[in-house]
This record gives C-alpha cells, structure tokens and sequence, in this order.
C-alpha cells in the first residue's frame, strides 16, 4: 500500500481516528522523526555525587539523553506538523537540547490540540480525505469524506494481518517482514506487535537487495529512503516511548514547583534561590 | 576564529547550564521568570554563550542586548555553576558583570553594544538574531522594566501605532 509509506504517524491516525490524543500524534511525530534520522539522540554520561543507602555520598554516572540534528537533518524536506520538532535546528545548527526541554518546546509549539491537528490537516496527502465544515471549525473536529472513508478501511484493513504476523515473520521470513515494514514507513509505530530489539536482526545484505527493488519502483529523491537508515545503522531507541510519555506527564506537576530548594548554609526559606553550598 | 578560539568556542557550546536532575532547570527558571517560549530561553543561552565567547576572546569591553543579560544574572545566581564549573572549569578566567553606574554611560554603552554587534558578526560568520539582539537605539531606549507579581496585576501591552 503505497499511502502508507507517504503518510506520517500522524497523517495516518488522523485518517483512523480523529479524536486521537495530541500526546500520542507528538509522539510518534517524534519517533518518526528519529526514525528518519532527521534527529538524533546524544548520550552523555556525567559524574554527579548522590546518597547510597548509608546516606554517605559517592560519585556515579548518569547519562543524559540530549537531541540533535540528525545525518540526514539538512536534505530532509520538513511536513509543517513535523516542525513543532525541527524549528529550533533551523534558526541554529549548533544546538544540543535537553530530551524534556525538547518535548516541552514542541507541547509549547504546538499549540493546542486542534491546532496541531490543523497543521497535520495542512498535508497534501489527506487533502482529499478529511474536511472540515464550519461548525468544526468554530468548535474543533473534521470528518472523512468519502474517499477518506475508503482510505480508513484500506488501511486498517492493509495493518491487522501485518500486526497479528510480524513477530512469527521476523523470526522466521525476514525477508517478507523487512519489506512489509518498509511499505508502513512510520507507521511502524502504530503496529502493537511490534518488537523492535527484533530489527537488529535484519542483515545488511537483505536490506541491499530490497533496495534494489525499490529503485525501480520509488522517486529516489522522496524522503522515504531515509528509513533505510534506520534498519542499515540499526539505531535503537524504543525505550524512547516511556520517557516520552513520563515526560509529558510531568508538566503539570512541574510547573507548579515553587521556585525555592533549601540549602547546607544560609537561605533555608528564599524567595527563588536554587540553592547554595 | 582561530584554532585556539574554535577550541574555546566547542567548550562554551558544550557546556551544559542545565542540571538535567532537577525537575526545575535553570532554562525552566528563565522562561518563567521572563515569560519566554522554552525554543526563545534556548536560544537566548546560546546567544549568551556567544556573547561570554566574545568577552573571552576580546581586549575591549563588550555590552550584551537586554536578553542575554537576563540569561547572565540568572547564571550568576547559579554561582557553583557559574564561577565553578563554567568561569574556572571552561573559560579559565574570572567573568564579571559591572552594572551600569547611571545615564552618564549610556552613550558609551551604546557605543559598546555596537562593537559586539560587529565583534559578532565577525567571529560567527553571520548577523545576530534581531529579536535576541536589537538594534543599539532599541537596546538603548527599552530599558524600563519591573517586576510584577502576576496575582495581583494584569500586563497588557500598549498600543503600537507604526
């Protein structure tokens, strides 16, 4: 099915279901992103002091999950929906964000939920498949037309017999499964049988080959191709969904946080001091 | 840039002003405390970073918009982050900031603040950002804030008519 490599994670639920959430549209926004290697993760490791279990403190090291502009960043053609993401790479190459700042910044950038479904609206893949009338425009909401509604069961159609058979086909036919998920795209993210440890299975010689035969068949300058990095580097970053979620999760409870952190010397009650040693 | 200022530069990019362990960053601080977007906060650090840059590598004094001096004074109240870890462990050296002693400067500040702007320009390669960096007559003329306690006041913003 060929829409289905052409449309984002978001494009297509969207298309299944309209009142999805804005969390789960940003990210798989997100993963589709990193997917693509449009941006990249950066681990970074630190020595911080920290209490063991006799309350003495001993040095450890975390690591720290940063975002960075990915290898295929400056030949990607960005969709708008994608940009709540990618507008501070654009304005300067040289940033290196924090995980949470940078799911803050896109919550901030996208505005509401309807208006980041707006954005989403705005591709020319589902110009045909959604309307929105005026009623929905004042109160929010949009509905298939009838091809949009044909497109629906297509696709869900085209993805249950994927789910119910990828795990068996990537343990036994990798080469049936590598092509089947290179047809979804990003839309990888919305299969729930999905085991990703499983993708580094697949060999390079497997993936040079399907290659071949997408040539004849896809534009070798859409950005489609990009997926290919992902099962070529087999770059890993499920464990992303959770921290994702927790994330966003936090906002609410974080922003309420009074400003104010006791400290060893001085100040136990300030207004807005961090602290002190 | 020199060999030895790009070196420098990696540095002061690299230095991160946020502990990723506090559920309160210092960048979470300073959109709170300005009212900015977190996409605007961080680029007005890597501006600030910029700046602190200019100030190391330059012999003349250098004048910052109103916005990275923003990002500076919350950096000084950090000071295990700012005198420990960013003065000593990166720049090597000891950055002051010296208030503005009265109207008496303010030309001479304006004068200064155009030589960054230019410094800028020269060690970057490119012009900086107008809405983090005015120009020297804005920079100069909108210098009247306050703080506001939000429970008790309203801001709305005046009428622009140009």
């Amino acid at each position: 099915m060929k829409l289905l490599s052409t449309l984002s994670p978001a494009e297509t639920m969207l298309v299944i279901d309209s009142s999805c959430s804005l969390k789960d549209m940003m990210k798989y926004t997100f993963m589709d992103l990193l997917l693509k290697r449009v941006i990249e993760i950066k681990v970074e490791n630190k020595r911080v002091l920290a209490r063991d279990k006799y309350a003495k403190k001993v040095e450890v090291i975390k690591s720290y999950n940063y975002v960075i502009k990915g290898k295929n960043f400056d030949k990607y053609n960005p969709k708008v929906h994608e940009l709540i993401f990618l507008a501070p790479y654009q304005k300067s190459s040289s940033f290196k964000i924090l995980f949470k700042h940078l799911v803050k910044l896109a919550y901030e950038n996208a505005g509401s939920s309807k208006s980041f479904k707006s954005s989403v609206l705005n591709s020319k893949y589902l110009k045909d498949l959604l309307k929105v009338n005026l009623f929905q425009q004042v109160f929010g909401g949009m509905s298939l037309t009838q091809e949009g509604t044909r497109t629906k069961d297509e696709i869900l159609k085209y993805l249950k017999p994927i789910d119910e058979n990828i795990h068996n086909l990537l343990n036994g036919d990798k080469k049936k499964a590598l092509e089947l998920l290179l047809s979804l795209g990003g839309n990888i993210f919305l299969l729930n049988n999905l085991d990703f440890s499983l993708l580094k299975k697949i060999n390079k010689q497997l993936l040079k080959e399907q290659k071949s035969v997408y040539n004849e068949s896809y534009d070798t300058g859409d950005d489609w191709w990009y997926y290919f990095d992902f099962y070529d580097d087999n770059y890993a970053f499920d464990s992303y969904f959770d921290d994702f979620d927790s994330t966003i999760d936090s906002f609410d409870s974080d922003f309420d946080a009074a400003g104010c952190s006791s400290c060893d010397s001085g100040c136990s009650s300030c207004g807005g001091c961090g602290g002190c040693n | 840039m020199s060999e030895e200022e790009k070196i420098l530069w990696n540095k002061i990019l690299n230095f991160n002003i946020d502990d990723p362990d506090s559920s309160f960053t210092f960048t979470d601080r300073l959109c709170r405390e300005n009212d900015w977007k977190m996409e605007y906060a961080l680029r007005a650090i890597l501006e600030y970073k910029k700046f602190i840059f200019l100030v190391c590598t330059s012999d003349k004094a250098q004048t910052p918009s109103d916005q990275v001096d923003q990002v500076w004074h919350l950096h000084l109240l950090y000071t295990q982050s700012y005198w420990n870890e960013f003065c000593k462990g990166i720049l090597n050296k000891e950055i002051h900031h010296g208030p503005t002693k009265g109207v008496e400067e303010r030309g001479l500040f304006k004068e200064q603040y155009s030589c960054t702007l230019g410094q800028y320009s020269q060690k970057f390669n490119e012009k900086p950002p107008s809405d983090i960096w005015p120009n020297p007559q804005k920079r100069i003329s909108e210098i009247h804030f306050s703080r506001v306690n939000r429970h008790r006041y309203w801001v709305i913003p005046k009428i622009k008519f140009n």
